[in-house]
């Protein structure tokens, strides 16, 4: 009796994962994106219901998901296809006006599988806010050929990114100005203030001094001295 | 565009500088001087200057030096020279429409030309220099709709241009040549029932009109006041309702007629009171043209078989044939496509009789000069002036190096010995004692005689720098260019093979490289049917223009969505092309490749991209088996709404090699390079009343599908082109708002650590990069740029930008680094970043074509030498211009005038002096010991 409300539950256990970010962005609104997967390993799969992301506000990146855990027979067909295999997700997405558009991402099976279903959906907008594509990562990424169970593999436990798009820098002419006006001024005023050492500021001219001195002085004494070493030596 | 998933291992690793030689490095490229000294001018580079496809031209008759005027479809009226060909004088209009040429014709001063479309604009052009001598232009409601409504006739006497429109009626308006003052016109009184079909035979009109089944000719006067039309009914001589009506080019007005069935043109000679019928009859493929001569009644045809071309001289009145003017001639059919005549003069000979010049122009572009009786004098391949797809190959290796490769292709030398120790041993005792033998018999002059290539200079140099270029051009003609001397060494003409349309071209593969000795280097075009818009493929010889198949292009039976070489060779060491087709079906040529095509199925990946959707898909062969190619989509993303178009796809060069994995900055850590080779930008375009003219570049990953980064540009529009490698993206817009070009550069890092070290995964790797952007003004308009490519990519990478001025800059890439920053800290002068400043410099010594200038630029290509500092470039478009750049200078070659002489002389004097001092040291010890 346990066995089966602890089943029920875990049926209704929702992975609820929210982000969220503000970015300076000047439009907002709702996306619903229904996820469909394909878990066998044939040119043509069916693709069938995975669960849905509700991403409440595009700009802020609040986002709720709603996803079933896999059937036995799904986790079965995912670990068969670990070996070679691909996975592929269908996304079809509504944007707040009702316009559908589709998109279609895949990851290796095994990758999937040995991440423990941890996977990374990335929303790509494009500069009005529409969704421009959704592709999918798992984390981590690698295949290293681990032992995984069944049981390993009920939950997904997805992470949304809505990954806006930038704007584009533009050539930074007043900075530049402003730069070369501070030189200006700086030049205008004579005090380039240099709070260097004495030895930091001249060493250039300091040091060919001394080596000089160091070189004439001991010339002589070298002359003398190393005529009498010589003479010592012999 | 190859896309292969795992295959980057032969990026090398990094292997960090010393902060010492990266100082180094640093002062040399702040040391920048580019330029040539005086005497190197033509020694590196070469230009050549085309014209383009002949459209209209006329013999000069009347200035001294003789030449012909030329105008083209290219928008160029030029001057040649009668004898060489060469370009005496070339001025270049407007692009497209308009500076599209309607007419041309020469009075005593000046060649007179109508071009462009709104506003049309007439130009007079001084005969001998090519200066401008006026240019006045139509009232804007002189609208050219179509060449074919529109006629214009020149009167050299008069000096006024008419216009003729031909709509419902005929109206005549005439301009004074010079200052373009607007006379009265008139409607001609022609009595048309249906719409003719009109030619102008100077100073006549002639329309032909078929009234209930009989064709009728009406002539009338351009030029006399209240001309009156003359019709004549062609009855008995043609009773076919389809005729053509074409007039004949010279001094007479003279028109040709011909209907559907018949093989004969009738002629006829329009006259005030009403045009005549010739007493005589031409073959309907006969070309005709007229002596240009004033006053001369010579008629040409010219008739064109497989191999002779032949004109038959006659007078134009009687048809009695002149004799000595009457040859045939042998056509260089093999070279030169179907040709037409342009123009012809005939002039008395010196000796006696009379000698005429034919200047024809080909169905593949060329133009040359026939001479009667005599010879073809030049021939200028005009194919060139629209070249679409380049690629340099290197030379083969010479005789005496091929038979030493020998010694090591096991399977030609293998006889029965096994390849081991014993075996290489017989090997080399085997070769050398051929070797042996061929220098014996070449010394008595009867061994083998040299290759062709061997003969002609056409082997590889110690530095790799002798390279053949080869080029196909927009009508089907490939070309194999010595890129020393840009002669051309070979040339291919191939029938109804046309361009993609969207982006005006071909595809050629470098199947497999000249490294493979003995199997000869071989190249693939792909192109499109003209007709049936089907795939066609051509494999050749890139050396010697031979086809390595089938002699004339092979058609494929479907459309060619996309293509890409297979990243493996097969036994032959050639690499077969993989085809999408439209109903996403793998092909894969030649099918011996199909083997190693599916061994590496399971990570080759290969996507589109739609320009009318907007949909990128990728497609993976992981379901492929030994009987089948299957390409299975596997991802899509749409990026484009509604009215925005997708611009331009951008790959990196496939042969491009990432030397440095990583940035050392200011505090000696390392920055890694984020080296994805699957990355590809993508350009849409689009308006929206928030944004105006917006542009967005987005990079996707095509193994994986994902977008990488994205970038939105506001009032920004076309021209937009596009650099991408190594790690970054460079791309340059127009900017709306500011009114002035502006670059914006991408650079893309990993981070302070590096994901993997060895090989880059495109599925493997969700590291989002970390991207540097910044922008630069560019005063010029750009018309093309690339990317300088070396062998090993050690040497820092230029920018070759080409400029619409016709000069082509070389940029340093140090200058347009994202990481300049505006407040230089000390870490920031560690690392050798120069200060921020926004407008570029475009120093007249980076210009590196100097004062050839260039027109009207397409595209410029890089290949690498085989020295390490140098590059190759081939800049082309209706000139081509070829040099070579050292984008850190030729630290890997001895300065030109290095002194050798100096060297040797103080090395050889140091050893001497070592030896005799040596010598006195040791008596000095000696005497010394004796003390």
């Amino acid at each position: 009796m346990v066995r089966v409300l602890c089943f029920v539950l875990l049926c209704f256990h929702y992975a609820v994962r929210t982000l969220s970010f503000q970015v300076d962005v000047d439009y907002d609104g709702l996306i619903k994106i229904k996820l469909q997967h394909a878990l066998d390993h044939v040119p043509n799969p069916d693709f069938h219901d995975r669960g849905t992301v509700f991403v409440y506000s595009i700009r802020s990146g609040s986002v709720s998901l709603e996803q079933p855990p896999l059937s036995v027979s799904d986790r079965e067909k995912l670990l068969l296809s670990e070996k070679g295999g691909i996975y592929r997700l269908h996304s079809s997405v509504q944007s707040a006006d009702g316009k559908e558009t589709s998109f279609l991402t895949f990851v290796k099976a095994c990758s999937l599988v040995e991440s423990h279903l941890s996977d990374i959906l990335s929303v790509s907008l494009d500069h009005t806010g529409s969704v421009i594509g959704v592709s999918m990562m798992t984390s981590p990424g690698v295949c290293e050929g681990q032992l995984v169970t069944k049981d390993d593999i009920r939950v997904f436990n997805t992470t949304v990114f809505v990954k806006h798009m930038e704007q584009g820098p533009v050539p930074d002419t007043a900075a530049y100005i402003q730069k070369l006006e501070r030189e200006k001024e700086a030049r205008e005023r004579g005090e380039t203030k240099d709070n260097r050492s004495f030895l930091a500021k001249y060493w250039m001219y300091i040091v060919p001094l001394v080596i000089f001195l160091v070189l004439s002085g001991a010339a002589n004494p070298e002359g003398a001295a190393g005529g009498g070493g010589g003479g010592g030596g012999r | 565009m190859k896309i292969s998933e795992e295959l980057n291992g032969c990026i090398s690793r990094m292997w960090l500088r010393s902060p010492i030689v990266c100082l180094a490095l640093l002062l040399i490229h702040l040391n920048l001087s580019y330029g040539l000294y005086e005497d190197q001018i033509g020694k590196f580079d070469w230009r050549q200057m085309y014209v383009g496809h002949v459209k209209f031209a006329e013999f000069d008759t009347v200035s001294s030096v003789k030449k012909v005027f030329v105008s083209t479809e290219e928008n160029v009226v030029a001057a040649l020279n009668l004898k060489s060909g060469n370009i005496i004088w070339r001025q270049v209009l407007e692009k497209k429409e308009q500076g599209t040429i309607h007419f041309m014709n020469i009075t005593s001063e000046a060649v007179i030309t109508v071009s462009g479309t709104n506003p049309v604009n007439v130009r007079g052009w001084d005969l001998n220099g090519g200066f401008l001598l006026w240019d006045w232009s139509f009232p804007l409601h002189v609208f050219i709709s179509s060449e074919e409504e529109n006629k214009w006739f020149l009167s050299d006497t008069e000096l006024k241009l008419y216009h003729i429109s031909l709509g419902s009626e005929i109206i005549v308006k005439p301009y004074e040549l010079t200052s373009g003052r607007a006379l009265e016109g008139s409607k001609l009184p022609l009595p048309l029932a249906s719409k003719p079909s009109c030619v102008v035979a100077a100073p006549y009109i002639a329309c032909i009109e078929s009234v209930g089944g009989n064709p009728i000719l009406h002539t009338v006067s351009i030029t006399a006041v209240n001309s009156k039309p003359v019709s004549k009914p062609l009855k008995p001589l043609i009773e076919n309702t389809e005729v053509t009506l074409e007039s004949v080019h010279g001094s007479q007005p003279l028109v040709s007629v011909t209907s559907s069935g018949s093989k004969v043109k009738y002629l006829f000679l329009i006259e005030e009171t009403g045009s005549r019928v010739l007493p005589y009859q031409v073959e309907r493929s006969a070309k005709l043209v007229q002596d240009s001569l004033r006053e001369s009644n010579i008629l040409l045809q010219l008739l064109y078989t497989n191999e002779w071309f032949d004109v038959l001289t006659s007078n134009l009145l009687t048809g009695e044939p002149i004799p000595d003017v009457t040859s045939s001639l042998k056509y260089p059919h093999d070279r030169l496509g179907p040709p037409t005549a342009a123009a012809a003069v005939c002039t008395p000979r010196k000796d006696k009789g009379l000698g005429c010049r034919v200047l024809f122009s080909t169905t593949d572009h060329a133009v040359g000069m026939f001479h009667y009786p005599g010879k073809l004098i030049w021939v200028r391949e005009e194919a060139l002036a629209s070249v679409v797809a380049v690629e340099m190959l290197d030379l083969p290796v010479s005789d005496t190096e091929a038979a030493i490769e020998k010694e090591f292709d096991h399977k030609e030398m293998d006889l029965g010995v096994s390849s081991g120790f014993g075996g290489m041993f017989t090997h080399r005792l085997l070769s050398q004692t051929l070797q042996l033998r061929l220098l014996i018999l070449s010394i008595l002059g009867l061994g083998d005689p040299p290759s062709a290539g061997q003969r002609a200079g056409l082997v590889r140099d110690e530095f790799g720098l002798h390279k053949m270029i080869v080029i196909a051009t927009g009508v089907g003609k490939l070309f194999g260019i010595d890129n020393l001397s840009g002669e051309i060494v070979w040339r291919r003409r191939l029938e109804n093979v046309a361009s993609y349309s969207s982006q005006n071209q071909m595809i050629l593969y470098v199947q497999r490289t000249t490294r493979h000795f003995p199997h000869p280097a071989q190249c693939a075009l792909l192109a499109r049917h003209k007709v049936s818009g089907e795939g066609v493929i051509f494999t050749f010889n890139p050396i010697t223009g031979q086809p390595a198949g089938s002699e004339s292009v092979t058609l494929l039976g479907y459309q060619i969505q996309q293509s890409m070489l297979l990243a493996f060779t097969d036994d032959n060491f050639l690499r077969g092309i993989l085809l999408l087709d439209q109903k996403e079906q793998l092909h894969v040529l030649p099918s011996s490749a199909h083997s190693v095509a599916v061994k590496s199925a399971g990570s080759t990946f290969i996507f589109t991209a739609d320009k009318n959707t907007g949909i990128l898909a990728g497609y993976s062969l992981l379901f492929s088996n030994s009987q089948k190619l299957e390409a299975t989509r596997v991802w899509e993303v749409k990026l484009t709404q509604g009215k925005q178009r997708l611009t331009a796809v951008v790959s990196k060069s496939p042969v491009e090699r990432v030397h440095s994995q990583g940035r050392v900055l200011g505090d000696r850590s390392v920055l890694y390079k984020y080296i994805n080779p699957n990355l590809v930008a993508v350009v849409t375009q689009g308006f929206d009343p928030v944004h105006k003219n917006f542009l967005n570049l987005y990079l996707v990953d095509v193994v994986s599908g994902s977008v990488v980064f994205s970038i939105s540009h506001k009032k920004a529009r076309e021209p937009v082109h596009i650099v991408h490698s190594e790690n970054w993206v460079l791309y340059s817009y127009f900017s709306d708002k500011s009114r002035r070009t502006e670059i914006v550069t991408l650079e893309l890092y990993e981070g302070k650590v590096q994901s993997n070290t060895t090989a880059f995964s495109s599925v493997a790797s969700p590291i989002q990069p970390i991207v540097d952007q910044q922008a630069y003004i560019l005063p010029g308009n750009i018309v093309a740029m690339k990317e300088t490519i070396t062998e090993k990519g050690i040497t820092s990478k230029h920018i070759l930008v080409a400029l619409a001025n016709g000069g082509v800059l070389e940029l340093p890439w140090m200058f347009v680094d994202p990481r300049r920053p505006i407040t230089v800290t000390p870490e920031m002068r560690e690392e050798g970043v120069i200060p921020y400043m926004p407008e570029l410099p475009v120093p007249s010594e980076s210009i590196i074509n100097y004062n050839q200038t260039v027109q009207r630029v397409q595209g410029i290509h890089t290949a690498p030498s085989g020295l390490e500092s140098t590059c190759l470039v081939l800049v082309y478009g209706l000139d081509l211009y070829y040099t070579r750049v050292a984008p850190s200078k030729t630290f890997d070659v001895l300065k030109e005038d290095f002194d050798h002489f100096l060297i040797s002389a103080v090395l050889l004097g140091l050893t001497v002096v070592s030896y005799i001092t040596r010598k006195l040291a040791s008596r000095k010890a000696l005497k010394q010991a004796w003390k």
